[in-house]
């Protein structure tokens, strides 16, 4: 008589879905605590406040898909997917035709929450209602980053304007110490020098002089030229922006665009250029985030389907095996503990009387 | 004349695909980004090797293929909104879903883990479907009853039909 035990770890995951000693518990009385049931469950989360307008925006949500599920639909001759997909065509989609209904109860809690706007009662449509809705849920920033771009450039201009000297052009901190600091300190009155020196010492201001931009390592504090005898470091020449662009070097010639922004002259603009500066070089190597994530997703995919090949083979390796041996003594691939059977229970009334005398 | 054709149903016809649900699924623009997210970290969930086992050890239990599809996906969705504590727009749920339970068709389809239809991709995102509408609030008597009482003369005047 063969005879199946169960482990322990899987007797432990029964119990917490049929629990011993609770006659009226269990998955047969609608308690389900196996993982899946509780993932589910989580949903509880939304309470009951937000369940109108929750609802409405997931069903909004089957709008987008309602081709996909049209298409699946006709194609499986499953009516429901057909119908929802064919209302999803309707202006204003399911989730109106939905209102229009009744399915949302929560009426009142839809208009606290801003659902009910008064152009939407204007209207007098449900269609009207979810495109307000929508414009509240929109992600997209108020402004773009070419916006930013303008604003900073024109708040640099200003500053520059304010601590240029006579001549239109930013001195050195040797000839105007403290004018970083100029751009905040009260009008009249000029920091500290050593103050302003620590500033600025960390900047690494660009050298046009040479007619490409570069780091400019080699000269001081100032974006005027050097005058000719001025002592120069002995610092390799490194390559340009377009030098690296050339080269594919596409991470370096966006640091280097970004520095090439005096932070002195155009502090905002210096600011966005390094706020930026990541995923224009994401986008100039060919590879986002996103894209980065999906083939990490990939990757994983093609593991999972390694990992199922390498338990089909196992599976074909020890049916050969047990072929081989005349399935004589069988490998299920199941370890079985002997010292666990050794110790199991005895049979109860019922298995003890079908055992053999 | 019906706009349901019963006669294009082809439940045993040529495979859904991802690619051909995923060309269906019209995401606007400002939702792209956190559908595709989304999708992403399902897969994430689906396919690495920490939770991979959890999802074959599902498709190994009894049950209809689409079932265990469509509530499998479903509680994927519901615990993806859950680790990310709500900032997931609800909006990208559904179609992410739907693109989620085409991904784990093509996988089941293409490493034999079980035969799949056509027939059972439906059923996965009729229940995927209304699990979730069911989880947001919306009750699924109500909303059959919402479906059976539709067709082409019934649809509301004010809403274009």
């Amino acid at each position: 008589m063969s005879k199946i035990y169960f482990s322990r770890s899987m007797t432990r995951t029964m119990s917490a879905d049929h629990p011993v000693g609770d006659p009226t518990g269990g998955a047969a009385y609608g308690e389900k605590n196996d993982p899946i049931s509780a993932a589910i469950s989580l949903a509880t989360m939304y309470g009951t406040a937000s369940a109108g307008f929750a609802a409405m925006t997931v069903m909004q949500g089957i709008t987008f898909a309602g081709a996909a599920m049209s298409l699946v639909g006709n194609v499986t001759g499953n009516k429901t997917l057909s119908k929802i997909g064919m209302i999803t065509g309707i202006a204003g989609g399911i989730g109106s035709f939905a209102e229009s209904k009744g399915l949302f109860s929560s009426g009142n809690l839809k208009e606290s929450l801003g659902m009910g706007t008064p152009a939407a009662s204007n209207t007098g449509t449900a269609a009207g209602a979810m495109q307000s809705k929508s414009g509240s849920l929109s992600q997209t920033p108020s402004t773009d980053v070419a916006d930013e771009m303008a604003a900073a450039r024109q708040s640099a201009a200003v500053e520059k304007a304010r601590i240029a000297g006579p001549d239109g052009t930013v001195k050195s901190t040797a000839a105007q110490p403290g004018a970083a600091y100029q751009t905040t300190a009260p009008a009249g009155t000029t920091a500290p020098p050593s103050s302003s020196a620590e500033y600025l010492k960390d900047f690494k201001p660009a050298d046009y002089s040479a007619g490409s931009i570069t780091t400019g390592k080699t000269v001081g504090l100032t974006t005027n030229p050097p005058p000719a005898g001025t002592p120069q470091l002995n610092v390799p020449n490194e390559p340009g922006v377009f030098d690296n662009l050339k080269k594919g070097n596409y991470w370096e010639a966006t640091k280097q665009a970004g520095s090439a922004i005096n932070p002195i002259t155009n502090p905002y603009g210096a600011m966005a250029a390094g706020s930026i500066a990541q995923p224009i070089s994401d986008y100039l190597s060919g590879k986002t985030d996103a894209e980065i994530d999906a083939l990490e997703a990939q990757t994983g995919y093609a593991d999972a389907r390694a990992m199922q090949m390498q338990e089909e083979i196992a599976t074909e390796k020890r049916r050969r095996a047990n072929l081989n041996a005349g399935y004589g003594q069988v490998n299920t691939g199941i370890n079985v503990n002997p010292a666990a059977m050794a110790q199991a229970q005895a049979g109860g009334l019922i298995s003890g009387a079908m055992q053999p005398a | 004349m019906a706009i349901i054709q019963d006669k294009m149903a082809r439940p045993e016809g040529d495979d859904l695909d991802t690619e051909t649900i995923k060309k269906n699924i019209n995401m606007p623009p400002e939702l792209q980004e956190a559908y595709e997210r989304v999708v992403i970290a399902g897969m994430k969930v689906m396919f690495s090797k920490e939770s991979h086992k959890l999802m074959l050890d599902e498709f190994q239990k009894e049950g209809p293929l689409g079932e265990k599809l469509g509530k499998g996906i479903a509680g994927l969705m519901l615990l993806l909104v859950k680790e990310s504590n709500g900032t997931i727009p609800p909006e990208v749920i559904v179609p992410a879903g739907i693109n989620l339970i085409s991904r784990a068709a093509d996988f089941i389809r293409k490493s034999k883990l079980e035969k799949i239809t056509n027939a059972d991709i439906g059923d996965a995102i009729e229940i995927f479907t209304s699990t979730i509408l069911e989880k947001f609030g919306v009750d699924p008597a109500k909303m059959a009853d919402m479906l059976n009482q539709y067709s082409n003369e019934n649809i509301p005047a004010e809403m274009g039909a």
